[in-house]
Order: C-alpha cells, then sequence, then structure tokens
C-alpha cells in the first residue's frame, strides 16, 4: 500500500509541477574534463541550489526534487561527477575500479558545477544551497568551508572528514539537515554526529526507519522531498531581507 | 517489478502526464487513490481542511502570489501535506506574531487549536482527499494576480537594479491617474522583482511647478567598507545634502547641493510580507484632489543578479464619498510620518522619537531602543498597527496611556520577524489627551540567526544592516466632520 501511494505521489508531483524550465548542460573542470548537468532556470533572479548525487548513483536521483525545488522558484543544478552518468569519457569510464581517482577530482568537479550555478543571470550568487548523499556529503561541507555564499546543506546519509567537522562546529550561520536511516547503521551515526556537532539552532535530524541509504529514502519516505524544499524556503529565502546585500 | 523499476517506470509516466497537463489541468476527481479506506470519522481534504486552507491560506498559496507552492486544490496541496502539519502544528504557518493575550485583530490568519488538530488528523490520516462533492465553492480570486480587482493601475517606469552595490532610497513623481477629485478605496503595490524591492511606497502630493516628473532623486549617505553610514542623523532619507538626479531611461547622474525636489512615500506601502490596503471594510477612503501627484520612495536591495523591476501599483475609487476617512500616522518605512507639513502632525497627533539615539552595541541581546510616544490631539479611531524594524528586530509592544492614566497594552509581539512585515487591523477608540508608547527591542548578538555581524555598532538607517524602529498605525475618522480641515491641510 505504502509503494502504492508512493506511486500515486511522484505521478501527483510530475503532473504539478509540469512547467519546471530545464535544459541539458556541459561545463568543464579545472582541468578540462567536460562535465553533464541539467539545470533547472526559475527564470527569474533567485538563490541556487546544487544537487550532488552519491556514488551508487547518478544526478537523475534528483530529477523530482530538483524539479520541486524549480516549481517552488529556486534554481538549481544537477550534475554527474566525472565516471558517473553522462561525465563518463576518455579515462573515467569505470567509477568502482577508478573510485580513488574520481574522489580526488570531486572538490574541483564540485568548484566547476558552483562556478557555472553562479554564472547564470538569473542565479543570485550569494545565496547558495547544496544536499548531498553519502560520498558527496563530504565534498559538500568541504564546498561549504570554501565558499560562504553557501547558507545551508542537506546531507544524507554520509560523514565528513575532521577538517569538515571542524568546519560545522565553526559555522552557526549554516543549518544543516541531517536525514538518514536508523537500519543504515554507519551513516546514520555519521549523520547524527553532523547534526550534534552543527552549532546553528535551527540544524535538524530526520532519522527513519528501514527507509534505506541517501536519496533511496524519498522512494520509501514520499513526504522527505517536500520536507527539503521547506527547508530550503526556511532557510534559503526567496525573497525579504532574509538576505543581505551584495554590497560589493 | 522492484520498487525502483516500478518508480523509474512511473516516474516516466509521470512525466509524460506532466509534459500535457499544466495546460489542461486534471479534474480534482484524478486523485483517487485516497478515496479508499476513509472512514467517516476521518478528516478529508475536500470537506475538512479546504475550508479552513480557503480562509488562512490562499491569499498567499496560489499562483502568482508569494506562497511557494499552491494550495488551491488537492493535487497542488498533498505532496505538501507533512510540510503542512509541521508547519501549523509548529505555529510558523499562517504568519501571525502577535500576542493572543492581548488586543483583538480582525485579520488574525492563525489557526484554532480545533483547525490544527483537524489538518493534523488529516495528514495522519493519510491525508486523503475524500469527495469533492463535499468541497466548499471555490473562492473567485481576482484576475491578474491582485488582491484587489483595481479599477485603475499605474505602470511605474522600469528600473535596472545593479547586481550589486548599495542603493539609497530614491524618490520619484509621477502624475496620479485621477483628472477629478477622487475617493480611493484600496490600494495595491505590486513589485515586479520583489526579490530586490526592499520596499516601495508612495504619496498623495499636490502638484507644484517645481516637481519634476520622471526623474529619481536621491541624497547621498557617506558610508564606510561595510555600508555603514558615516553620521547618524535619525532620519532616512537625509532631509538635505548632496541630491544626486537621474532621468528614467538615463544613466547620467547630476549632482547638487541642497535638498530634494520632492520628498514623500510612506502613506502606501509594498513591504516584504505586507498585504495590499483595502479601506472598503471600513467604509473609508483617501481623498485624492484632481492633478495630484503620486510621490514613490523606492529602495532596492542589489542580490548578486541584475534584473529590471517593473512595479505596478493599483487602486479602487468610491463612485461617492465614503462615510469615514483614513488616514495614516506612516504606511511602512522609516521617518517620513514625523513630517511636520503633514495634517497628522497638525491636527491629530505628534510624535516624539530620538532615532538618532538608537546605538545598537556590539553583542547586545536585549537593547531597548528610542521609544516612540504619539499623543493624540483629538478623538480618532485606530484601525491597524504596522510595527517595523529591521534583521535586529527583536520584538515591539504599543502602550495605550488614556488621558486617565490607565494603560493598555494593545499589541504585544515577543518574536517580531522582518520577513513579514504584517498588518494587525483593529478597532479602538482614541480619545483625545492619549498617548501610544511603542517601545523596540533589538537583538544583536549571534543567537539573532539573521544577525549579519553581532561585532558592529548599529545605528538607525534605511538599509537592512542598519536598523529603525517605526511605530506605522492607520486611523479612520468621519469625512463630513473632518474633510475640510483634513484633505485641506494635507494638499
Amino acid at each position: 500500500m505504502k509503494t502504492l501511494w508512493s506511486v500515486a505521489l511522484l505521478i501527483v508531483v510530475f503532473v504539478t509541477n509540469a512547467r519546471a524550465e530545464k535544459q541539458d548542460v556541459t561545463f568543464r573542470a579545472a582541468d578540462g574534463f567536460t562535465l553533464k548537468g541539467t539545470f533547472y532556470s526559475a527564470e527569474r533572479p533567485a538563490p541556487g541550489v546544487l544537487l550532488l548525487h552519491q556514488c551508487d548513483g547518478d544526478r537523475h536521483i534528483y530529477d523530482q526534487l530538483a524539479t520541486m525545488l524549480n516549481s517552488a522558484r529556486y534554481n538549481v543544478l544537477t550534475f554527474d561527477f566525472r565516471g558517473f552518468g553522462g561525465s563518463q569519457a576518455g579515462e573515467y569510464t569505470d567509477s568502482p575500479a577508478q573510485r580513488q581517482k574520481i574522489m580526488d577530482q570531486m572538490p574541483s568537479d564540485v568548484d566547476a558545477a558552483l562556478s557555472f550555478l553562479t554564472s547564470q543571470s538569473v542565479v543570485n550568487p550569494r545565496a547558495i544551497g547544496i544536499v548531498a548523499g553519502n560520498c558527496a556529503v563530504n565534498q559538500a561541507v568541504h564546498a561549504a568551508r570554501r565558499h560562504p555564499e553557501i547558507r545551508t546543506l542537506v546531507l544524507l546519509s554520509g560523514s565528513t572528514d575532521p577538517e569538515g567537522e571542524a568546519y560545522i562546529q565553526d559555522s552557526p550561520k549554516v543549518p544543516i539537515l541531517g536525514v538518514a536511516s536508523d537500519e543504515d547503521r554507519g551513516a546514520a551515526a555519521a549523520t547524527k554526529k553532523l547534526v550534534a556537532l552543527s552549532t546553528n539552532s535551527d540544524s535538524h535530524l530526520e532519522m527513519f526507519t528501514n527507509a534505506g541509504h541517501a536519496a533511496s529514502i524519498f522512494a520509501k519516505q514520499p513526504d522527505l522531498e517536500p520536507d527539503i524544499v521547506i527547508w530550503f524556503i526556511s532557510n534559503l529565502p526567496l525573497a525579504g531581507y532574509g538576505l543581505p546585500p551584495a554590497i560589493k | 517489478m522492484t520498487t525502483k523499476s516500478l518508480v523509474a517506470g512511473l516516474t516516466a509516466v509521470g512525466l509524460a502526464l506532466g509534459a500535457t497537463a499544466w495546460a489542461a489541468k486534471p479534474p480534482r476527481t484524478s486523485a483517487k487513490v485516497d478515496e479508499t479506506a476513509v472512514s467517516d470519522s476521518t478528516p478529508t481534504f475536500y470537506k475538512d481542511v479546504l475550508p479552513i486552507v480557503q480562509e488562512h491560506c490562499q491569499t498567499c498559496h496560489r499562483p502568482g502570489q508569494i506562497g511557494p507552492f499552491s494550495l488551491l486544490d488537492y493535487q497542488s496541496a498533498r505532496p505538501w501535506a507533512r510540510a503542512i502539519k509541521n508547519a501549523v502544528a509548529a505555529r510558523k504557518m499562517p504568519p501571525w506574531f502577535a500576542n493572543p493575550e492581548y488586543g483583538h485583530f480582525d485579520n488574525d490568519r492563525s489557526l484554532n487549536q480545533a483547525e490544527i488538530d483537524t489538518i493534523v488528523a488529516w495528514v495522519n490520516s493519510g491525508a486523503p482527499a475524500g469527495d469533492p462533492a463535499n468541497a466548499p465553492p471555490s473562492v473567485q480570486w481576482p484576475e491578474g494576480g491582485w488582491n484587489i480587482q483595481p479599477d485603475v493601475t499605474v505602470e511605474l517606469p522600469p528600473y535596472p537594479v545593479p547586481a550589486t552595490g548599495i542603493k539609497e532610497w530614491e524618490q520619484l513623481a509621477v502624475p496620479a491617474p485621477f483628472k477629478e477629485d477622487t475617493w480611493v478605496t484600496s490600494v495595491e503595490i505590486r513589485p515586479g522583482a520583489t526579490a530586490v524591492v526592499h520596499h516601495l511606497c508612495f504619496d498623495f502630493a499636490k502638484h507644484k511647478p517645481t516637481t519634476p516628473y520622471n526623474v529619481y532623486e536621491w541624497v547621498e549617505v557617506p558610508r564606510d567598507d561595510d555600508g555603514v553610514a558615516k553620521t547618524h542623523v535619525g532620519s532616512t532619507p537625509p532631509r538635505e545634502g548632496i541630491v544626486v538626479s537621474r532621468p528614467v531611461g538615463s544613466t547620467v547622474e547630476t549632482r547638487r547641493e541642497g535638498r530634494p525636489s520632492v520628498r514623500g512615500g510612506n502613506q502606501f506601502c509594498y513591504l516584504p510580507g505586507l498585504p495590499f490596503e483595502d479601506y472598503r471594510p471600513l467604509h473609508a477612503g483617501v481623498f485624492v484632489p484632481a492633478g495630484s501627484d503620486i510621490v514613490v520612495s523606492v529602495h532596492y536591495t542589489t542580490n548578486g543578479a541584475a534584473v529590471v523591476d517593473s512595479s505596478r501599483i493599483g487602486f479602487t475609487v468610491a463612485k461617492v464619498p465614503p462615510p469615514k476617512m483614513f488616514v495614516s500616522q506612516g504606511g511602512g518605512e522609516g521617518d517620513a510620518a514625523v513630517n511636520t507639513d503633514s495634517a497628522l502632525n497638525n491636527s491629530i497627533l505628534s510624535r516624539q522619537q530620538a532615532n538618532e539615539k538608537l546605538a545598537i552595541p556590539p553583542y547586545d541581546g536585549n537593547y531597548s531602543g528610542p521609544p516612540a510616544d504619539i499623543t493624540f490631539k483629538r478623538d480618532i479611531e485606530l484601525v491597524w498597527l504596522r510595527p517595523h524594524a529591521h534583521v535586529r528586530g527583536k520584538s515591539v509592544r504599543y502602550s495605550l496611556i488614556y488621558p486617565d492614566g490607565r494603560e493598555e497594552i494593545v499589541l504585544d509581539v515577543p518574536h517580531y520577524d522582518f520577513n513579514w512585515q504584517l498588518t494587525y487591523r483593529t478597532s479602538l477608540k482614541i480619545p483625545k489627551g492619549s498617548r501610544m508608547h511603542v517601545q523596540f527591542m533589538y537583538d544583536n548578538s549571534a543567537s539573532n540567526k539573521y544577525n549579519p555581524d553581532q561585532s558592529k555598532w548599529v545605528f538607525y538607517g534605511g538599509q537592512s544592516w542598519e536598523e529603525m524602529g517605526t511605530p506605522n498605525m492607520g486611523f479612520v475618522t468621519d469625512r463630513k466632520a473632518n474633510e475640510q480641515e483634513l484633505t485641506g491641510e494635507r494638499f
């Protein structure tokens, strides 16, 4: 019955949000490697949200979330890390075999995606959020370390290294939504730790039971994607006085 | 078939449906999946939830309004069910900040406990649709995205807002659209680019030969590298200084020393979260003499992306003069209400507030701002209150001290939220000789999540990183008894 409801909800969501404006895009990482992505334009100035996929998937795991965020008037970019999905070429064609090599390039790929996103005329480059799953969680935290324009993080079933943990502790202005499922023990413990480390009073942990890992939780918990949209509405304002102006 | 592949397959179906369904919206009955296993006692969307949503939510949650998703029908609402439950149970939505212990407000849009319980029970039961035959009639909203259905509209000139930099408050005079004496009964300002409009306010003013049309004017404010004004005069915009002028459509700026040609723009306002003005329920209107000007005060905040703002103003007008007239002690921003030429100061009230003394120390989480004291010179009916502060605003309280010394708390906002510039509509007869004492508190500590820098002193000013404490109020009074005096003085 739950699966049936999930399926019905998917249809409803897609019917409801069919106005999304999206296009496939390509952009280059610092070493010249071409990354493929999908940009969902709000068609007016608005914050941007970058969606970083987990290492057992590609950018399409976020198709529905991206559409919903875009319907709520955010600009959204999903992209395939090199070695995944549409970004498989040259020496990066077998992600399991080249895992370490790919991981080494992830920060550069994230920076290229951020650069692409913030260069879009409709994107407010001072107001960026990130959703990341599993292996991308550490990338998201470190991206926030490098880029103060990243104002909030949604972290699905993942962990970060000590430098990332220190950043979270020292960043009371960056609210974090952590999501995991308790039977996914390692990821659940790591996600709990991330939220516990946060010194932002709005940071929140959403722990499910038997819901799976990272973005696969969406299928079993159909309310999670709307909740993530609401998270951004609360923590990455679309309008109003909530964001400091671009003085310089 | 695994769940994953089933979902993937139906995702494709959903996309295919989506490609055609937006133009031809499916009937409400398409959501049949939820009609199973609904007992008589289970709340359903159509029977139990939709009436609540219509009354409290749809003003904002419909296409073209500020709500990020529509709540017009089940299909639009269902994906957000749990989020709706969480928001209403926590009383985050609908936004309403008045302490219920004080005052009575006609537009209190907060949900009562029974309504919250209904929504929570609906979501906990799987958020069923129910029978569409039980739905109340749809609300007939005005066309074109308006909340009022305007009789007359004014298109303001397109304004190119740059990606970066600080914009001061700019004034602009344009002819009002009224060729005859007119009573305006509602006003709605619709900004074109809400992300960058900090405020857009206007007054009606008598046209003077020296009034330049379609020229933006502002007074330069010397600022440091962080955008903080170097002098703190307690007046926004400054009343004199280096006046910069730029014609509409031009990039050429000219400078002169002195006072601006026009000054005003505080009676009717758009601010984030602020609804339209409607005096019809009050049987009131605002008198606009033939040939008046509209003097706009506009403040843009750059956000990193260049954008062109094209704002509109809509009016409804009375066919016959209404029995009451509306007057305001400021509609939104700043200290323009402290205008020694206004009828309000001369005939209705006087306001004292030492804005120049506002100086919030670093790390101070509970700073008491310079209070405003408004003394009433005649009997009048208070119809709304609209406190205004910026990102460090923490709380505000309006206390009315009657001539006999009795004190009444009229409005208490214990948790001020600058993102929601709410109007609290009431009806309170204020006798001559009363005094309204308005006290804003500020939080310049790290615990204020909107505080951009708790290590800085904060002074009075028009930018969002500066502060204000504006005690806006609106009144009505009998038209026949006051028309000549008030309308005459205003012009």
